[in-house]
């Protein structure tokens, strides 16, 4: 199987992964917007988190970069500036994006609940974008396998794990657009997300062979995913004693 | 209506069946922990991976070949002097190449499908003082799947590569990616 992490346009080569996420992140922007009104949270309110989010997720991540390799920039600062997307810390990126982009929410006072319903759907709509991301550069790549609906990626035969990984986000996306009409409570939307993907991820993880290892051979993201599938099913259930014992 | 009970039971059993498929699926690599990876005997220009052997022609007559130099860190960059990002971030990787020479980098500017002529004006343009593999049919360039200019492969000195770029690097970019082949001390 070709990838394509790079279109050639002229001289110009453009990064399909970053295009497409971009794409997927202004498509998950505008979809959590439309809900937002339905949901009775400000429509602008969650627009202007996102951009806000993301303009400070992208200076944390460069600056994160810069941090975490100090000795490579201290006699050069001028690669801090560099327009490109080289030199980002995701991980640091992700925390302060969405740090800016709740404390810029905490201004409209927007029930916690209702807003995490709105950005359910959204989410797993971005979820989506990121596996075809991942198929386009060849990341998040499977292990090997002689299934029959194996991929000839990086010389070997192996699972197409972004193509499962994308059938989850997709699935989860339509049974979250399924309960918005019939969503039991405030807050379900979310914590429905968190069961379907983290089980869903829990068991694809398995096939990855590039993992976040942690000690003793255990799968970050499963270890996550697990957390997540807990979570979503406890608050679930005090839920739904709270309701029973009435 | 279901009662506490039940759903303390649907997490028990799921918090059981996810740990029994976690403990199942675990990464089966002694000394695991850290971040990455798939198997280093595996050949292909993805980090992680064993970087694909080549051997080429240099602009001044001799041959280089990548696994002679295994127990050296390598800058591989495909290039071409038409290229304008090639350009911006030429100076930088010669900067990094004086800096680093000593401690036993070895950068190889591979060129991709030009003349002599053009490359030679182009080296002499920049001064750089590295290896010039010519890669005149292409054939480097498809095995490394370098469809965009420039293509950067960081390789530490086992053969794996270790980090790749597409698009201009900045010094400082160079320099931390260099610390990640580069062995310390």
């Amino acid at each position: 199987m070709t990838m394509f992490p790079v279109i050639n346009v002229g001289p110009a080569a453009i990064q399909a992964p970053g295009l497409i996420l971009m794409v997927g992140f202004w498509l998950s922007l505008s979809l959590a917007s439309r809900r937002a009104k339905a949901e009775g949270v400000p429509e602008n309110a969650v627009y202007n988190a996102g951009f806000v989010g993301m303009l400070f997720g992208l200076i944390g991540a460069r600056l994160g970069y810069v941090a975490q390799h100090w000795s490579a920039y201290q006699n050069d600062l001028s690669g801090v500036l560099a327009l490109s997307t080289e030199a980002l810390s995701t991980e640091i990126g992700l925390m302060v994006g969405l740090g800016a982009g709740t404390l810029y929410l905490y201004r409209y006072r927007v029930s916690v609940p209702a807003l995490l319903d709105v950005l359910a759907p959204a989410i797993a709509l971005f979820l989506a974008f990121v596996s075809l991301a991942n198929l386009s550069s060849g990341s998040g790549f499977g292990s090997i396998t002689d299934l029959p609906w194996a991929i000839e990626l990086w010389g070997a035969r192996r699972h197409p794990t972004q193509i499962y990984e994308l059938l989850a986000a997709v699935g989860t996306l339509a049974m979250l657009w399924w309960f918005i009409r019939h969503k039991p409570f405030a807050g379900f939307l979310f914590l429905l997300l968190l069961l379907i993907y983290g089980s869903a991820r829990l068991f694809l993880d398995a096939f990855r062979a590039d993992p976040w290892t942690l000690t003793g051979g255990f799968r970050g993201v499963q270890v996550v995913s697990l957390a997540m599938v807990l979570l979503s099913l406890w608050l679930m259930g005090r839920h739904v004693a709270k309701h029973s014992s009435v | 209506m279901m009662d506490k009970r039940y759903w303390y039971g649907i997490v028990a059993l799921a918090a059981i069946l996810g740990t029994a498929w976690m403990f199942a699926s675990r990464v089966p690599v002694p000394g695991a922990a850290g971040n990455t990876t798939s198997s280093l005997s595996e050949t292909a220009p993805r980090a992680g991976f064993l970087a694909p052997d080549f051997e080429l022609p240099t602009l001044d007559g001799g041959t280089v070949q990548l696994s002679a130099l295994r127990g050296q860190p390598v800058l591989i960059n495909f290039w071409a002097s038409w290229c304008g990002p090639c350009r911006s971030e030429m100076p930088h990787i010669q900067a990094a190449y004086e800096n680093h020479s000593h401690r036993g980098l070895v950068v190889l500017g591979i060129d991709q499908m030009e003349s002599s002529d053009s490359v030679s004006r182009f080296v002499k343009e920049f001064g750089l003082t590295f290896p010039i593999p010519m890669d005149s049919d292409g054939t480097v360039s498809a095995v490394y799947q370098a469809r965009g200019l420039p293509t950067s492969f960081f390789v530490d000195p086992d053969g794996i590569i270790r980090a790749t770029f597409t698009g201009p690097m900045s010094s400082g970019f160079i320099e931390s990616k260099l610390e990640e082949i580069i062995p310390q001390g």
